[in-house]
């Protein structure tokens, strides 16, 4: 069955909002050549300067992770676009200020630390085209994420094609889409691949893992692993026992922590747990990580830490987490008090009026709003602290624009919609009180193990608010007045598409990562004296927007 | 498209089954066994015959000290313990024993065993049979060398029966559980296939004794057993496809993480034990043993070789000169590839011999042992590698390996009890 072009970009942000965020103990060196400290480091503490996270931390981008600038025809970016991911990330733009490394030499396979994925990448990247050939969409994918190449990244044998550079001493070992608890008990791929694509892009299908009468462990739960899956052997390849795929070549457990500590770092960064809230989050609260307490993410994190620090790592920075229902991923429900609100924060009503207006004009557009608004209410319980997902606001723009102001979004009853489509308010607050406690249990962790601790959160409250140092800034980098959204500047903020996160609401942009690099290192700055990392100009981050493909201009 | 997927997983997954992939055994009675078989036996009948001996006043060798003074000999004065000489077992092939056998003395049996307790109905059968044997060659009667072969069957309990969590590896909380029996118990899925768990534990003890008296207040002595002993143990575990004892299991955290290519029931220990007597009247006896060992190395997830402090109790009652009941708790370690720490064992056994014809032996032991230390028995839970889970393996974490049967060996020579 061919699928419309916008319910293709629904189910991909469906699936691959979880898969992306991303996709796919302490060893000791016994055979690993130490790593010889990059171009330009002169700071020892540097040396060996390792990552640890996922999506967030692996340069994931608009549901793809790509090392290598690629081309699509669809694409209306300039050359037919398909932009790298993983060098725009904010630890590769850590480590060039930390080490002195190039973007050049960092984007590059034969210098990378990055573990660069070949095109068309993992995944499937939104890109933008011109809606007008895709039935209104905004985005397609730039490829099946169950095509070939897709499928290959869960082997071993492939893994010399899946990468750019497998040869090369990778540091930044994040695994897109890994959860804190897995990323110290993961020991390989936690499932094979799904089907292949049936047709030809762009119509083609990918159907979803089949379920099983016998086995319930079969169909939706391998959704669940599947981005994590995909991408620990591209990730952690080359760290890999070809002999005992589950051991690292000093023959530790292979977990992702595991192979950092296997690195000898002299400092790391460690960012875990959004998969955690995530998985919840759009499983509806199904997920088997559930019940994951502020305790057990304090474990885990504190494990990572320790680990690292057995390793040699002199300094580490743990990150907390940003409040995840204030990225764009997420449309805020209900009315907004004031159209100011717009302006920072992603509601429902404010997306759809700037996006339905030009075509029906801007009375009719906050009519049909204010409609929907009170159905969403009514129907799913969708008041000012509930919200529609990406995939559920797309849906709703979707049937729109086949004249309905009452949209379906429980695709198989009554309540199966929760998560994929859209977040109640009372789901809503066990979602913020767990974002909450895992926060509480990150903090403790970093305290108890003596290292920085980067408040990411307090970075979102400030845009989300807009208020302190990093909405300034943000809000600086393009203040003429945004004429789309009416918004005082059009560049940058938390809402959707206004250039601090890619087109899939969740993973930042080139600018957006920038902040957060920014924001690390103003806490390892802080914390480590003898850091002395420069943080990015104003005029860095100028020249990163004037390239950034997911921020207006 | 993705929560409906989830949706339905989560329903489905009372009904899912799983199949087991392999089991691995951990510990039960153990290395502590071996020695109860060994060296507490022998020292009893040594410390015995030397105490009939001196009840008869009859000269007893006794070495005092040391070698120096190794021919210089004393008669246990009377009422050393107790009052009348016990009726004992000779042992078949030595001569007539003062103190320990001397001469050369054998023993070798062919026995069977019958499990029980909550272990399901897979391994609800008489267990394949084993065969023990030593063959000890004394010296004098303080000075007596032993070898022994003994192979000791059962079938733990919580293999089979109950439920397991099942988590997949990586994951915080459980993906669904298992019944352990096949059935549907709590909701859980049924395991479609059980583990065989039939576990045949072998020992090969190597020992030396010596006995000694200890002058004691009011000019009496105390007779007591130093033994050196040497224990190897290996296992064959019918979980294991390749006839040995190496299976995969997962330890709980900290450490987390499957483990394969361990023989997870072979050690070596180092021991020495003391055994001192503690009772004698006309028909009962009874000895104590303490016996400090050590891991000759480690192994698997066993990091540490903390020393372990074994103690054996023997009591025995012999109405008359052919039949013997006996009683022997005991406090024991097993210290083995699979366990990061020693696992305290509670055990006992509890049997009656009969001696049949000049030579032959006819013996019904009950034992039941388990660990003291370990959160519950057999398995903790199961841990699925990949999904689906149905065609991935699904490696257990085990918790103590608790055991009750019943064996009856055939023999001829002097009878041992020989622990399951």
């Amino acid at each position: 069955m061919k699928m419309t072009y916008l319910t293709k970009t629904l189910a991909v942000l469906a699936v691959a909002s979880l898969a992306a965020c991303g996709g796919g103990g302490g060893g000791s060196t016994s055979s690993l050549t130490p790593i010889a400290p990059k171009a330009g480091a002169t700071n020892p503490l540097f040396a060996t300067f390792v990552g640890v996270g996922d999506s967030l931390t692996a340069g994931y981008q608009s549901e793809g992770i790509l090392g290598v600038n690629s081309t699509n025809p669809f694409s209306i970016l300039p050359g037919n676009l398909v932009p790298a991911t993983q060098e725009n990330g904010y630890w590769a733009l850590m480590f060039e200020q930390a080490t002195g490394m190039s973007a050049a030499q960092m984007a590059s396979p034969a210098t990378s630390v990055l573990p660069l994925i070949n095109a068309p990448g993992i995944g499937s990247q939104l890109i933008p085209v011109n809606p007008a050939n895709f039935q209104g969409s905004p985005f397609f994918v730039s490829h099946p994420g169950c095509d070939a190449f897709n499928l290959s990244a869960y082997s071993p044998s492939s893994f010399a094609t899946v990468r750019a550079n497998p040869q090369g001493t990778i540091l930044d070992v994040a695994v897109p889409g890994i959860t804190a608890h897995e990323a110290v008990n993961m020991v390989n791929p936690l499932t094979g691949p799904p089907p292949a694509a049936v047709g030809t892009y762009p119509a083609y299908s990918c159907a979803p893992y089949p379920s099983s009468t016998t086995d319930a462990t079969a169909g939706g739960l391998q959704s669940l692993v599947s981005g994590e899956s995909s991408l620990y052997i591209p990730i952690l390849g080359q760290y890999l026992s070809q002999t005992a795929p589950q051991k690292l070549i000093n023959g530790q457990p292979a977990t992702m922590v595991n192979a950092a500590a296997m690195l000898k770092p002299t400092f790391a960064t460690v960012w875990l747990g959004a998969n955690d809230i995530l998985k919840f989050a759009f499983s509806g609260g199904r997920a088997p990580m559930v019940n994951m307490s502020q305790s057990d993410m304090q474990n885990d994190i504190t494990l990572a830490v320790q680990t690292l620090q057995k390793a040699g790592a002199q300094g580490v920075a743990v990150a907390n987490l940003p409040t995840v229902l204030q990225t764009p991923q997420f449309f805020r429900g209900g009315l907004p008090a004031s159209q100011a609100v717009c302006v920072t924060q992603n509601w429902f009503y404010c997306d759809f009026v700037s996006q339905v207006a030009p075509t029906i004009g801007p009375a009719n557009a906050a009519a049909a709003a204010g409609a929907i608004v009170a159905y969403l209410q009514t129907k799913y319980g969708i008041s000012s602290n509930g919200y529609l997902t990406e995939s559920g606001f797309l849906a709703v723009l979707q049937q729109f624009g086949q004249g309905s102001t009452t949209p379906q979004l429980d695709p198989s009853g009554a309540g199966t919609g929760l998560g994929g489509a859209y977040i109640s308010d009372t789901f809503a607050s066990q979602i913020n009180a767990m974002n909450a406690a895992f926060n509480t249990g990150i903090a403790a962790a970093a305290s108890t193990t003596g290292v920085a601790l980067v408040d990411i959160n307090a970075v979102f409250n400030g845009l989300y608010n807009g208020t302190g140092p990093y909405f300034a800034q943000a809000a600086s980098i393009n203040p003429t007045p945004n004429p789309v959204t009416g918004a005082p500047f059009t560049c940058c903020s938390l809402v959707f598409t206004q250039g601090l996160l890619s087109f899939d609401g969740l993973h930042p942009s080139n600018t957006g990562y920038a902040l957060i690099a920014n924001a690390f290192i103003q806490a390892i700055d802080t914390k480590y004296t003898n850091a002395n990392i420069p943080p990015l100009s104003a005029a860095q981050i100028q020249a990163i927007y004037a390239t950034d493909p997911y921020a207006p201009h | 498209m993705l929560k409906t997927l989830i949706r339905s997983s989560a329903a489905a997954l009372l009904a899912a089954s799983f199949g087991l992939v392999a089991i691995p055994a951990s510990a039960d009675g153990g290395t502590g066994e071996a020695l109860a078989t060994s060296v507490v036996q022998d020292a009893s009948a040594g410390i015995k015959n030397a105490m009939n001996a001196s009840q008869k006043k009859t000269p007893v060798v006794i070495t005092r000290t040391q070698a120096g003074q190794a021919d210089q000999t004393m008669a246990l004065p009377d009422g050393s313990i107790a009052q009348v000489p016990p009726v004992r077992q000779a042992p078949v092939g030595g001569a007539a024993a003062q103190g320990l056998p001397t001469g050369f003395t054998y023993m070798a049996d062919l026995s069977i065993a019958y499990p029980y307790g909550n272990i399901g109905t897979f391994g609800k059968k008489w267990l394949p049979g084993g065969a023990d044997a030593d063959a000890g060659y004394g010296f004098n009667p303080t000075t007596r060398v032993l070898a022994s072969y003994y192979e000791i069957q059962h079938y733990p309990v919580g293999f089979n029966s109950g439920t397991a969590p099942l988590y997949l590896q990586g994951f915080q909380n459980p993906i669904g559980c298992v019944d352990l029996g096949g059935g549907n118990a709590n909701g859980c899925a049924p395991a479609t296939s059980q583990a065989d768990l039939t576990t045949k534990d072998r020992f090969l003890i190597l020992n030396a004794e010596k006995l000694f008296a200890i002058k004691m207040p009011g000019g009496r002595a105390l007779p007591i057993v130093i033994s050196p002993t040497y224990v190897s143990r290996w296992s064959t575990v019918a979980a294991s496809n390749a006839g040995n004892d190496v299976v995969a299991f997962e330890p709980n955290a900290p450490f987390g993480f499957p483990v394969t290519g361990v023989h997870t029931r072979t050690a070596q220990v180092f021991s020495l034990a003391v055994t001192v007597p503690f009772l004698k009247t006309s028909k009962m006896f009874g000895t104590f043993t303490v016996a400090p060992g050590w891991l000759t190395h480690t192994a698997g997830i066993n990091q540490v070789n903390k020393p372990q402090l074994y103690q054996i109790a023997y009591l025995e009652y012999t109405p008359n000169d052919r039949t013997k009941f006996f009683f022997e708790p005991q406090s024991s370690r097993d210290y083995l590839p699979a366990d990061p720490y020693a696992q305290h064992l509670i055990a006992y056994f509890l049997g009656v011999s009969e001696r049949v014809g000049k030579a032959g032996f006819v013996q019904l032991v009950l034992n039941s042992g388990g660990p003291t230390n370990e959160g519950s028995y057999g398995i903790q839970k199961l841990t699925c590698q990949a999904l689906p889970c149905g065609s991935n393996p699904i490696v257990p974490t085990i918790g103590g390996l608790k055991a009750t049967q019943i064996q009856l060996q055939f023999g001829i020579g002097s009878p041992s009890v020989i622990p399951i």
